[in-house]
């Protein structure tokens, strides 16, 4: 373990010539996803990758079938269905959102929009994720673990498991 | 908690307020900072703000667990997600990915105040509709704004006797990061440990080559397999192993043996009868409090909400908390008590778990220590096994000799055994017993199983016609 001085002597951060900058604002990898053309004035883009797993992350779950839906006035329209691959992920999905600027101080209308997403494999209960948020120009990675079935399990009548995320109380 | 602060493998957290009826569930300490972070911020803010705002829930949440707050009082858990008592935690929720590489290179860094060893606890709030001692975050995003580095935004809030303790000790099986990033033309123990841990990931994930041959020599064969690992888990796909890179394949490498472990662990236990034993509960002991603790075991590898537990025949609190939280799962009367409807849905989870699991993703089992002591003299099938597991090992490992597989411990075992130990850090006194046997068993499993290749998987030599 790296301790900046050992106690009680005061520690300060090293000095710089240059005057405080600002930090670097992050570069989002989006992979090659472009953002969304032709939105309206009031939206931007923003990313969704889900990535679908089970045993903690250990083990993952490809082929299963994973559904997106935006909530439009809270009523979910099927906005992309996609599949996750040998990693258990899926493509980068651009989504729209509202303009980052709303995120910057307080008192604005709500910064992000939601999502809904459906992850569904056999053998596993099928999960939920419902008021997923996603901010303009940042990818929102929504990991779902994937519970497998107990034996003798009433498919026909098997719960989903469903997750809500409650909106940032900023 | 005594002495120095460090990073446990898990935490516990309850899902509700301190009293309220609610499951817990046992994630990693990133995972967890991670989620709360991203539930607490918006990762649109400037990067010092969200650093600043990292720092002090981490720091937060390290002080709960170092001061024992809520296990102290007989609670079962480290931590609330409530955000009057601790901090915003939401169960399943999506992380930012930028937050997440935040977090990946700072997650065992901590804020202490000067003439104190605990984590400094950091409180916080919005700043707008409530105020506190402590920062502010929407406080955060304008001194960010205005150039503060964020050192500079902690202090404003904290004070200046504050330092930032990096590079805290991490309670997983791992060696440390070695303090220098790991990149092509750099050689050695800790290059050799990448490789042979990105081999097994890679029997998970076939993506990432293999790396052939596992030589301790960073080549592009190696930044290749690293770049691969960095593009899945979301770390800056550089090739280069830094701090974050070297924990995140520490930690995805302990769960992907984990399953391997339980693998052999059900290889120990299947002379053992798998009938309902009679009631089980707190303060019992024998067979069939093992057999329990392995189901468990299991489920707890696939079911966030239930703890894992060590499989050793005795049933304590540890394992009293394990069955209340499967049974909170599967709706069953929460009392930590084994009767049969509690064995039977557990049975049940364990066998649809088997059914899931990826045949090429078991395995990995290897022989658990045959309990016998092995050293000079004896002969012993396990004495052959030994052999074996050491001669393979020895391919990759040259300062361990290899040895003939005679079943018969004499001196040339003896020397392998010693090579083995001084290389792996053990006393080096030539015998095995349970510690020397897992530790050779363990690297046997690794770089056995870490060379398999799965089909279609890029193999790391290159196949040409001879």
């Amino acid at each position: 373990m790296s301790v900046q001085t050992p106690p009680p002597e005061a520690w300060t951060e090293p000095e710089s010539d240059q005057r405080p900058q600002p930090g670097p604002a992050f570069q989002q990898d989006t992979g090659g996803a472009a953002p969304i053309p032709g939105l309206p004035d009031d939206e931007e883009t923003g990313y969704l990758r889900v990535e679908v797993k089970t045993g903690r992350g250990a083990v993952p779950v490809p082929g299963a079938h994973v559904t997106v839906s935006r909530l439009i006035d809270d009523n979910p329209v099927l906005y992309r269905i996609v599949e996750s691959n040998e990693d258990g992920d899926t493509p980068l999905i651009p989504v729209p959102t509202p303009r980052q600027s709303l995120s910057e101080s307080p008192g604005n209308s709500r910064p992000f929009a939601t999502y809904n997403i459906r992850v569904q494999q056999d053998g596993f209960y099928a999960v939920q994720n419902v008021n997923v948020p996603v901010f303009s120009g940042v990818v929102a990675i929504q990991p779902v673990e994937l519970v497998p079935f107990p034996e003798n399990t009433d498919r026909e009548n098997a719960d989903n498991i469903i997750f809500e995320s409650a909106p940032q109380d900023l | 908690m005594n002495g120095q602060p460090f990073i446990p493998a898990n935490i516990t957290v309850h899902l509700g307020r301190p009293d309220a009826y609610a499951q817990n569930v046992t994630v990693t300490f990133p995972d967890y900072i991670k989620n709360v972070a991203s539930s607490e911020i918006y990762p649109t803010w400037p990067e010092n703000a969200l650093r600043a705002n990292i720092y002090a829930q981490i720091s937060f949440a390290l002080n709960r667990i170092y001061t024992e707050w809520y296990r102290s009082r007989g609670y079962d858990f480290d931590i609330t997600n409530s955000t009057q008592f601790d901090q915003a935690y939401v169960q399943g929720r999506d992380i930012y990915e930028n937050i997440s590489q935040i977090v990946d290179e700072i997650f065992n860094d901590y804020l202490r105040r000067q003439g104190f060893v605990e984590p400094l606890f950091a409180q916080f709030c919005n700043g707008t509709t409530v105020t506190c001692e402590g920062l502010s975050q929407w406080g955060t995003v304008a001194l960010a704004d205005q150039g503060y580095t964020p050192y500079s935004i902690l202090t404003n809030y904290y004070g200046n006797d504050i330092n930032i303790v990096t590079d805290a000790p991490v309670a997983i099986n791992s060696p440390s990061f070695p303090g220098v990033a790991l990149g092509i033309g750099k050689s050695g123990n800790d290059v050799k440990t990448i490789q042979v841990r990105l081999n097994r990931i890679s029997r998970n994930y076939p993506k990432i080559p293999k790396i052939y041959p596992v030589d301790g020599v960073y080549g592009q064969e190696t930044a290749d397999a690293v770049t691969e690992f960095q593009r899945i888990f979301n770390l800056t796909p550089d090739g280069i192993v830094g701090k974050a890179t070297w924990w995140k394949i520490a930690y995805l490498f302990t769960t992907v043996k984990r399953l391997s472990e339980l693998d052999s662990e059900g290889l120990r236990l299947e002379e053992v009868s798998r009938q309902f034993p009679s009631l089980l509960q707190e303060g019992m002991q024998g067979n069939g409090v093992r057999v329990l603790q392995y189901y468990l075991s299991v489920v707890a590898a696939f079911y966030e909400q239930v703890p894992p537990v060590a499989v050793d025949g005795f049933f304590g609190p540890m394992t009293k908390q394990a069955v209340i939280a499967f049974q909170k799962v599967y709706g069953l009367a929460p009392d930590g008590v084994v009767g049969r409807n509690t064995w039977n849905e557990l049975v049940r989870a364990y066998r649809g778990i088997l059914e899931s699991v990826p045949p090429e993703v078991e395995g990995g089992g290897v022989q658990l220590f045959p309990g016998l002591v092995l050293k000079i003299g004896i002969t012993d099938p396990s004495v052959r096994t030994l052999q074996e597991y050491l001669s393979f090992i020895a391919d990759t490992y040259p300062e361990i000799p290899k040895v003939p597989a005679t079943g018969y411990f004499g001196e040339q075992t003896r020397d392998a055994v010693i090579a083995f130990q001084n290389r792996f850090g053990l006393n080096p006194d030539g015998i095995v017993g349970a510690v020397t046997w897992d530790a050779i068993a363990s690297e046997y499993s690794d770089l056995r199983y870490g060379f398999v290749k799965r089909p279609g998987q890029f193999p790391g030599y290159n196949l040409s016609e001879e």
